[in-house]
C-alpha cells in the first residue's frame, strides 16, 4: 500500500486512459443493438475513441518514466504528492456533507450549519466571522429562492414534522 | 442589417436585460479578481439560474460574465503577480514590476483602458463580420456543417493541452458522454438502461458545474492558506495610465486586430493571445531594455488583445454554431437551453439575437472598465480574503443551482462524479474543455452525420466543400500548434508556463 499510492498518484494517467478505453468499448459493443439511425454516430465515435486511447496507451508505454509536462493553462504548479491528493478527496468529503444536510434539513439550515461546521471544525476560524457568515448565506438563499421562484427539495426533518 | 442593429438596441435596453447585464458584469469582476476561477466557471454557476429567464436578458448575463473577466483578471496580475486567469498570465511580466515600484495605479489604469478600447474594436469586427458571412454560411450544406464541427472539435481538442491525442481522446469522451439518452435521429434510448433520469441525457449544466467548478473549489481549499498575501497598495497614477494607453493607441489597435483574429481560431486560449501579443511588442519594440521590468507596453499590449479576442471567439460561435473557446461552449449550450439553435439559422432567423449579443458585449466592456476604475480600492481588497471564507458560498450555490436543474437527487449525485472526472483530468493533464465542447456538440454533429449519411450515403465525404474544410482543418491545426509553440517559447524562465 505504501508504494502503490505514490505510484497511483504519479501514474494515474494511464489507468484513466485504460478507463476510456473500457467505456469506448462497451459503447461500441452496445451500439450493435440499436437500429441504424441510433447506431451510426456512437459507432463512428466510440470506434475514432478506441484507436486514439490505444495510440495514447502506446505513447505512454513509449516514454514511460518520463515526466508528463505540464498543462500550459495550468495557472499553478499542482502538488502531486499523496497528502495532496488526501487533502483532495477530504474536500470532496465536504461536498458530501453538504449533500447529506441538504438530504437531512433542507437547504436553508443546511446553508448555516454547513458554514458553521467547514469553517469551525475544518479552518478554525473566528466565531464571529463563522456567525455572520452563516447568517449571510442563510440570507442569501432565502432572497435567492423568493427572487428567482427557486424550488427547494423537500428534506427529512420536514417530512417528519 | 442596420435596422436590426437599432433594433436591437432596443431590445437591451430594457431594464431587466440591463440589469442582468449589469449582473453579468459584477459577477464576471469577482470571479476573474481570485485566481483559480474565471469566466467559464461564472458562466457554469449562472447557467442553472437559466431556465425560464428571458432570452435576451440571460444572453446579457453571460455576455457579461465573458467580457468582465479579462478586465478583472488584471487585478491580481498586477498586485500580487499571480494571474486572475490564463488569459492575463502575460500581463505580470510588467504589471507586478510596475506595481513593487509603486505604479499599480498606472498599470491598472493603462490595463483597464486598453481591456476597454480593445473589447470595443471586437465587438466592431463582429459586426463587420455578420453581412460578409451570411452568404458564405447559407451555401453550406450538412457535410459541411458537420465537417465544421469536426474542426472546431479536433482544433481544441489539439490545442487545449499539452498531448494532441489526449485532447482529442477527450473531446470524443465528450461526444461519448453526448449519447447518453434519447437519440435525435432514432426512437430509441441509448446507454439509459432503466434509469429514467438518463433518458434525456446528462445535463450540460451539471457537467460543466461538475467538470470546471468542483476541481477549482477543490484546489484552492486544498492548497490552502488565503489567495495571497497583501504586499502592495494601489498608489496613484491612474490617469497617467490611462494617457499612456492613449499615447500608444497605434499598439492598442494593432494587438486588438491580433487578438480579434488568434481568437477566430478555435482552441486559441486565452493564454495563448496573451503570450502571443506579448511577444510581438517585445519583439517589435526598438527600447526591449524595460521590459520585464514594469515597461507599461507590456501591459497594454496583451491586455487590449484579450478583451479583444472575445469578438474573435464569437465569430465561429455565432456563425458555424463552432464554438470558439470553452467559454463559448457553455454560451452555446446557454443559446440551447433556451430553445435557439446554434448556426447558420441564427443569422438568417435570429439576426436582432445576434446583434443583441454584440450589443451586450460592448456596453459590458465599457461597463466593466468603468466599474474597475471606480471601484478599484474595495476590489482590489476582496482578492485578499481567503479563500475559504467565500469556499461555503461558492459551493452552496453551486450545489443548489445544480438542484434547480431536474430536482432529482441524481443531479447532484452526477454533479459530484463529474466533479471527480474532472479533477483526475486535469491531473492526468487531459484537457477539460475539450470534452465539454464534444457533449456540447455531440447532438449537432450526430444530426449533421446522419443528415449526410441519408443524403449522399459516404460520397458526402468526396463533395469539394467537405474536402476544402478538411484541407483548412490540417493548415489550422498546423498553424495553430506553431502558434502556440512559440507563445510556449515566450514564457520566460520562472513564468507560469
Amino acid at each position: 500500500m505504501r508504494r502503490l499510492l505514490p505510484w497511483l498518484t504519479h501514474h494515474l494517467q494511464t489507468p484513466f486512459v485504460v478507463l476510456i478505453l473500457g467505456v469506448m468499448v462497451y459503447v461500441l459493443w452496445q451500439s450493435q443493438s440499436f437500429s441504424l439511425g441510433a447506431r451510426l454516430f456512437p459507432q463512428v465515435v466510440a470506434s475514432a475513441g478506441i484507436l486514439l486511447a490505444l495510440a495514447e496507451l502506446l505513447r505512454q508505454f513509449l516514454r514511460r518514466g518520463a515526466r508528463e509536462e505540464q498543462d500550459f493553462t495550468d495557472l499553478a504548479s499542482e502538488e502531486d504528492s499523496v497528502a495532496y491528493y488526501g487533502r483532495g478527496m477530504l474536500f470532496f468529503g465536504w461536498l458530501v456533507v453538504f449533500v447529506v444536510l441538504l438530504f437531512l434539513v433542507g437547504p436553508i439550515i443546511a446553508a448555516g450549519m454547513y458554514v458553521l461546521l467547514l469553517l469551525t471544525v475544518q479552518f478554525r476560524s473566528p466565531w464571529r466571522v463563522v456567525v455572520a457568515l452563516s447568517l449571510g448565506l442563510m440570507a442569501l438563499i432565502w432572497v435567492l429562492g423568493v427572487v428567482l421562484q427557486l424550488r427547494w427539495p423537500a428534506s427529512l426533518l420536514s417530512g417528519l414534522i | 442589417m442596420l435596422e436590426a442593429l437599432i433594433n436591437a438596441l432596443w431590445i437591451l435596453l430594457d431594464p431587466f436585460r440591463m440589469g442582468m447585464l449589469f449582473a453579468g458584469v459584477a459577477i464576471g469582476i469577482l470571479v476573474g479578481i481570485l485566481p483559480g476561477l474565471g469566466g467559464l466557471m461564472g458562466m457554469a454557476l449562472v447557467l442553472p439560474f437559466l431556465f425560464g429567464m428571458d432570452p435576451y436578458a440571460g444572453i446579457a448575463l453571460l455576455i457579461g460574465i465573458a467580457a468582465a473577466v479579462p478586465s478583472a483578471d488584471t487585478f491580481p496580475s498586477v498586485l500580487m503577480g499571480i494571474p486572475g486567469s490564463s488569459g492575463s498570465q502575460a500581463t505580470v511580466m510588467d504589471g507586478y514590476p510596475m506595481a513593487r515600484k509603486g505604479e499599480a495605479a498606472r498599470a491598472l489604469g493603462a490595463a483597464f483602458a486598453a481591456s476597454m478600447i480593445g473589447g470595443l474594436l471586437g465587438a466592431l469586427a463582429l459586426t463587420a463580420v455578420v453581412p460578409f458571412a451570411r452568404p458564405i454560411i447559407l451555401a453550406f450544406g450538412s457535410p459541411e456543417l458537420f465537417m465544421l464541427t469536426l474542426l472546431g472539435l479536433s482544433m481544441v481538442g489539439v490545442l487545449s493541452g499539452n498531448r494532441p491525442i489526449k485532447g482529442i481522446l477527450a473531446a470524443v469522451f465528450g461526444l461519448v458522454l453526448g449519447t447518453v439518452g434519447g437519440a435525435p435521429v432514432a426512437a430509441e434510448y441509448r446507454f439509459a438502461g432503466d434509469f429514467l433520469y438518463l433518458y434525456d441525457g446528462f445535463s450540460l449544466v451539471i457537467l460543466a458545474l461538475g467538470l470546471f467548478a468542483l476541481p477549482e473549489i477543490v484546489d484552492l481549499l486544498a492548497r490552502g492558506g488565503a489567495i495571497a498575501d497583501k504586499k502592495h497598495g494601489l498608489g496613484s497614477g491612474w490617469m497617467r495610465g490611462v494617457r499612456d494607453t492613449l499615447n500608444h493607441k497605434w499598439l492598442v489597435f494593432r494587438h486588438s486586430v491580433i487578438g480579434v483574429f488568434i481568437g477566430f481560431i478555435p482552441g486559441m486560449g486565452s493564454s495563448i493571445i496573451d503570450w502571443v501579443n506579448y511577444g510581438i511588442v517585445v519583439q517589435t519594440s526598438k527600447d526591449k531594455s524595460q521590459f520585464g521590468k514594469g515597461d507599461v507596453r507590456g501591459v497594454i499590449a496583451p491586455e487590449s488583445a484579450n478583451n479583444a479576442k472575445e469578438g474573435g471567439v464569437l465569430m465561429p460561435t455565432l456563425l458555424f454554431g463552432v464554438p470558439g473557446s470553452s467559454a463559448m461552449a457553455l454560451f452555446l449550450g446557454a443559446l440551447m437551453i433556451f430553445g435557439i439553435e446554434p448556426g447558420p439559422q441564427l443569422l438568417t432567423r435570429e439576426l436582432d439575437l445576434v446583434f443583441v449579443i454584440i450589443w451586450s458585449l460592448a456596453l459590458a466592456n465599457i461597463f466593466g472598465t468603468l466599474i474597475c476604475l471606480l471601484l478599484s480600492k474595495p476590489i482590489a481588497r476582496l482578492t485578499f480574503v481567503p479563500f475559504h471564507y467565500l469556499a461555503p458560498f461558492i459551493i452552496v450555490i453551486v450545489m443548489l443551482g445544480a438542484w434547480q436543474e431536474t430536482r432529482h437527487w441524481a443531479d447532484l449525485v452526477f454533479l459530484l462524479a463529474f466533479g471527480v472526472l474532472g479533477w483526475v483530468m486535469k491531473r492526468t493533464g487531459m484537457p477539460r474543455p475539450p470534452l465539454l465542447i464534444g457533449f456540447i456538440l455531440s447532438t449537432l454533429a450526430e444530426r449533421y452525420l446522419w443528415m449526410s449519411y441519408n443524403l449522399y450515403d459516404w460520397e458526402w465525404l468526396y463533395r469539394p466543400g467537405v474536402l476544402i474544410i478538411a484541407a483548412l482543418s490540417i493548415v489550422l491545426m498546423v498553424a495553430g500548434a506553431r502558434i502556440k509553440r512559440s507563445a510556449q517559447q515566450s514564457v520566460p524562465d520562472g513564468g507560469e508556463s
